[in-house]
């Protein structure tokens, strides 16, 4: 049907406004679609591949002490494939700015092998150092040169003769309050056993295992607890391991993203295009009538009007297609590189991508079908005469007393709304998609760049955390104590449980002192009590327990588990847990408080030689860490804006040109009867304000809705409240507004060229 | 057997509770090869007839043969193959395709019909080799109407259905089109059936079918039609 198909094209032409509309919104729902998924996809796969080629572990179990016999019979256990012992210890690199060098003693590298970037293979035999890249890279170290490592009270000199990545640091960060990765301060290195034996002798406190394909890793983890009944174990797989479950929730997030964005897209192109077939088809309706006079079968002429569509989706998806691979993995990959270390970052393109063009194309035919099928049910001998006028209805509002006082302006509006309801609704979807991306983008700004004031105003209120070695004499504590002051605290990773539930968490004891503060959800600050523990909120619904239940809990490195009760609940943004008196764990759990860290005023303590400080943090170093995260972010949120910015004023404009069109009768008439263009335009703008209110008032909800959807999707450790500050409100409503209103000042500029006679006298 | 045959077509319309006999026991015969006048003021069922005829809308009773065949009995598929091969249309309103050129216009009747003339050829035929390539809102009225004929007989039909065909246009362009119309008939034995309100055709007709009110005044077959440029306005 090559005639039908020039058809096609010059009708395009014609309504080239609308069906670009058209076009680029499918265009963008699939560019956004595709370039989010190439993304996730690829990386999924790269780090699939990367945790192969490392043979990264299955199950890490951590402990005090395994011995080679431990090794053994955890290797003779079914379905274990490989097991390894090795240390993992926090040291110090002894070069400016010292920085936490996070050390791994090798006696096998079967599992968990690093991944050299450059320099020598990974060999046992060899006496260096292989370094971690990151920290290698800033702090200009290369191959060859030698570095100095401090650990538990020894320190030897090596050769580096590697700089790696190693799988197990892919979110590259000393723990769990750390988002972004900062190698000036911290990174990892592994070291061969034989290369230090001359050093002294280390235990070796962690255990790794591979297990074969199909193990239910619940039930290993019971037979290695079985395994090892005279001490504590932490054990660790694949889905709580850290840098592991990070860089998942990550994946996961960007699956999350890459699904919403694009169905509102899709909706909008859905709608556009039907509303634009049914106005088409209507102004066609003689030409659907010659052509069914002429023997068109009803099949051909459905198939020459979903053919719109189907064309202008497959055209717009495939051009999304191309191009969403191309554009949105680079800007994605290059945040995420500040955060994530993989050896590579590519975009995969996989079935669902070409899915989505195919789906955008059919979604576009099957509206341009509903849109003409109306037109098509007729016989061929009424299509070719006039429709009837639609009847004007009265709505029950215009029989009540209160429409007469109404104003012709105001009257009018209310019967074009009801009487074009489909094309009003559109125009609400449009703004309401457009307040939700703005007020979606700016809260997860204001949501983030609150942390900062939460964490380091109103609950960390210490200038530095020095973190001391294990074991420090009492004296030593003293003589720290004299001259950096502040507040001892114990920190710790524990395993808390309830009958039902078992979580890895932390623990922070407070002795005497107020450089740490707690607030409730309503951000009201609370004590915390002497006589139970507290528990944030986040790990109190992870375990499903509230105030006045009892948790069971025990530290890293102890057997005994101790039960205590909640007496309060507290908020925590980074790193969830619990947190109790000094005095109270002293008597829980009948032992000695052995603080891990002093909370001190000073902003930059002199630490330098002395021997019980592992590592000084900083608070500014620690706001400075989040702001990277919060830079990283900005770039989301200018596309979130844009997108809004430009679903907007596609939609406005597309259905503002569609409306102009169907009113230009109507319109000259009232410019016959003496209307003046000022009191047109103000006729039409009160309409178009209505709508626009009425998508913001829909909109803002759905933004927040959006915004806590997102918010869920965070990790565990996180506990982030939706905020969106007064300001966001006001950039979303008033910039919502101004948009609206400049798209129909300007398409109010064709209202003064309408011709009066000519457009009155044109009935076909 | 005639080619035409109608037998008590009635049609009525539904308007609100008031029923509209549109055309009310209509019978007539035509035969092949005739040029055919249906002449009645405006409301007189001439359209309603037409279209049963095109097989553009159903009987509410009654038959009609086609080549003895009824079409009141096709189903829709039937029936757009029956418009499709038999019948060529002709419109007051030339009802063009306003996106497409005069030749593209007359090409669609190639793509429905496997038998049909060549388009070009057609176009020749009715005079307007010229302007083969204009836009139809690029053409005069007379010139749409004979691209608009050129569109209905290129697919070779049985029969030739025109309703009101000189209604838009002025009357010397009026005469050029029917006489062309005559011609058609004349030279390749086409059927033509012509709605018209202008009795002043009449003696140009083989046969001439008068209504009034949905039924059937009168018909009269003409023994020595004149030519339409002959017959006096």
């Amino acid at each position: 049907m090559v005639m039908l198909r020039r058809k096609m094209l010059r009708d395009m032409k014609l309504n080239s406004t609308q069906f670009i509309s058209i076009f680029l919104m499918a265009l963008l729902g699939v560019l956004i679609y595709t370039g989010i998924q190439v993304n996730w996809v690829g990386m999924e796969r790269e780090v699939n591949r990367y945790y192969e080629e490392t043979d990264l572990a299955d199950i890490w179990v951590i402990s005090r002490y395994f011995t080679q016999d431990d090794v053994d019979r955890a290797l003779a256990l079914d379905h274990v494939v490989q097991a390894v012992r090795r240390l993992s210890i926090d040291g110090i690199a002894d070069i400016p700015g010292r920085p936490t060098l996070r050390v791994h003693l090798l006696e096998e590298d079967r599992i968990s092998r690093p991944y050299v970037v450059e320099g020598e293979v990974f060999d046992l035999s060899r006496k260096g150092v292989w370094l971690d890249a990151s920290l290698g890279a800033a702090h200009n170290m290369k191959i060859g040169d030698t570095l100095a490592i401090e650990v538990a009270g020894t320190s030897f000199s090596l050769p580096i003769l590697g700089l790696i990545h190693h799988p197990e640091f892919v979110h590259n960060v000393k723990d769990d309050t750390m988002m972004m990765p900062n190698p000036g301060d911290f990174g990892f290195a592994f070291v061969p056993k034989s290369a230090v034996e001359n050093v002294g002798s280390f235990l070796y406190n962690q255990l790794l295992l591979t297990l074969n394909d199909q193990t239910d890793t619940d039930q290993m983890l019971e037979q290695i607890e079985i395994l090892f009944p005279d001490r504590f174990i932490l054990q660790l797989t694949r889905v709580t391991h850290p840098s592991v479950a990070v860089f998942q929730v990550e994946i996961e997030q960007q699956q999350a993203i890459g699904r919403i964005f694009p169905v509102v897209f899709f909706l909008i192109v859905v709608l556009s295009m039907f509303t634009t077939m049914i106005r088409m088809t209507v102004n066609q309706r003689s030409q659907i009538g010659i052509l069914k006079a002429m023997g068109y079968s009803r099949g051909n002429i459905l198939f020459h009007y979903i053919s719109y569509g189907l064309w202008l989706g497959l055209m717009g998806g495939l051009l999304g297609l191309l191009a969403g691979p191309l554009i949105i993995p680079p800007i994605l990959f290059n945040m995420q590189k500040a955060i994530y270390t993989l050896p590579n970052w590519y975009a995969v393109l996989s079935l669902p991508d070409f899915a989505a063009v195919f789906i955008v194309a059919l979604c576009c035919g099957a509206a341009s079908y509903l849109a003409c099928r109306r037109e098509l049910k007729e016989v061929p001998a009424s299509a070719l005469r006039p429709r009837p006028p639609k009847a004007g209805r009265h709505t029950r509002l215009e029989k009540s007393s209160l429409w007469r006082r109404l104003g012709f302006s105001t009257q009018w509006n209310i019967r074009d709304i009801l009487r074009n309801n489909f094309r009003s609704l559109m125009a609400v979807a449009g703004v309401l998609g457009c307040t939700a991306l703005l007020i979606f983008g700016l809260g997860l700004r204001d949501t983030l760049s609150r942390i900062n004031q939460w964490m380091y105003e109103d609950l960390h209120l210490y200038e530095s955390k020095i973190h001391l070695h294990h074991a420090v004499k009492e004296e030593t504590l003293e003589a720290l104590e004299t001259i950096y002051k502040g507040q001892w605290i114990l920190e710790s990773p524990i395993q808390i449980r309830t009958l039902h539930r078992n979580e890895t968490a932390s623990i922070i004891i407070l002795d005497k002192g107020e450089k740490i503060r707690f607030i409730d959800r309503q951000k009201k600050p609370i004590v915390l009590p002497g006589d139970g523990i507290g528990i944030s909120y986040k790990m109190a619904a992870l375990l499903n327990v509230s105030p006045g239940d009892a948790v069971e809990w025990r530290m890293f490195g102890k057997r005994d588990w101790h039960t205590s009760t909640i007496e309060m609940q507290y908020f925590a943004p980074i790193g969830q847990g619990i947190a109790m008196t000094k005095a109270l764990y002293e008597q829980q759990t009948n032992s000695h408080f052995v603080p891990t860290a002093l909370l001190s005023p000073f902003a930059a303590p002199d630490v330098e030689g002395n021997a019980a400080v592992s590592t000084v943090q900083r608070r500014s170093d620690l706001i400075q860490n989040l702001d990277a995260l919060l830079e990283n972010i900005e770039m989301i949120v200018i596309i979130l804006i844009l997108a809004a910015v430009l679903l907007g004023s596609v939609v406005l404009y597309n259905l503002g040109t569609l409306s102009f069109t169907e009113r230009i009768r109507e319109l000259a008439t009232l410019k016959v009867l003496g209307f003046y263009p000022a009191q047109l335009e103000a006729l039409l703008q009160k309409q178009n304000i209505w709508l626009t209110i009425t998508g913001i008032l829909l909109g803002l909800p759905a933004g927040y809705a959006l915004l806590i959807f997102l918010l869920s999707t965070m990790p565990d450790s996180l506990d982030l409240p939706a905020i969106i500050s007064v300001p966001s409100y006001g950039i979303t409503i008033l910039g919502t507004l101004a948009l609206s209103m400049l798209i129909n000042k300007i398409l109010f500029g064709k209202i003064k060229d309408i011709d009066m006679v000519g457009s009155l006298k044109s009935i076909e | 057997m005639s080619l035409i045959q109608f037998e008590h077509v009635c049609k009525e319309y539904r308007q609100g509770t008031n029923v509209i006999h549109a055309a009310d026991d209509v019978s007539f015969e035509i035969e092949k090869g005739e040029f055919v006048i249906i002449l009645g003021p405006s409301g007189a069922g001439k359209s309603t007839v037409l279209n049963l005829l095109g097989g553009m809308d159903s009987v509410t009773h009654g038959a009609i043969y086609i080549d003895g065949e009824d079409i009141t009995k096709y189903n829709e598929n039937a029936l757009t193959a029956y418009r499709r091969d038999a019948i060529g249309f002709v419109f007051q309103f030339y009802n063009l395709i306003p996106t497409l050129t005069a030749l593209e216009n007359v090409s669609l009747s190639k793509e429905v019909r496997r038998d049909a003339l060549d388009p070009q050829a057609t176009l020749a035929q009715v005079g307007l080799s010229e302007h083969i390539n204009h836009f139809p809102s690029q053409l005069s009225g007379g010139e749409q109407q004979r691209v608009s004929i050129a569109r209905a007989i290129c697919k070779n039909p049985k029969l030739l259905l025109c309703d009101e065909p000189t209604g838009a246009l002025d009357s010397e362009t009026g005469i050029l089109i029917l006489a062309l119309l005559q011609k058609m008939s004349r030279e390749h034995r086409h059927t033509v059936v012509i709605v018209t309100h202008n009795s002043t055709l009449a003696p140009a007709a083989d046969r001439v079918i008068k209504m009034r009110s949905g039924k059937i005044m009168s018909q009269l077959v003409n023994p020595a039609p004149v030519r339409i440029e002959d017959v006096r306005w």
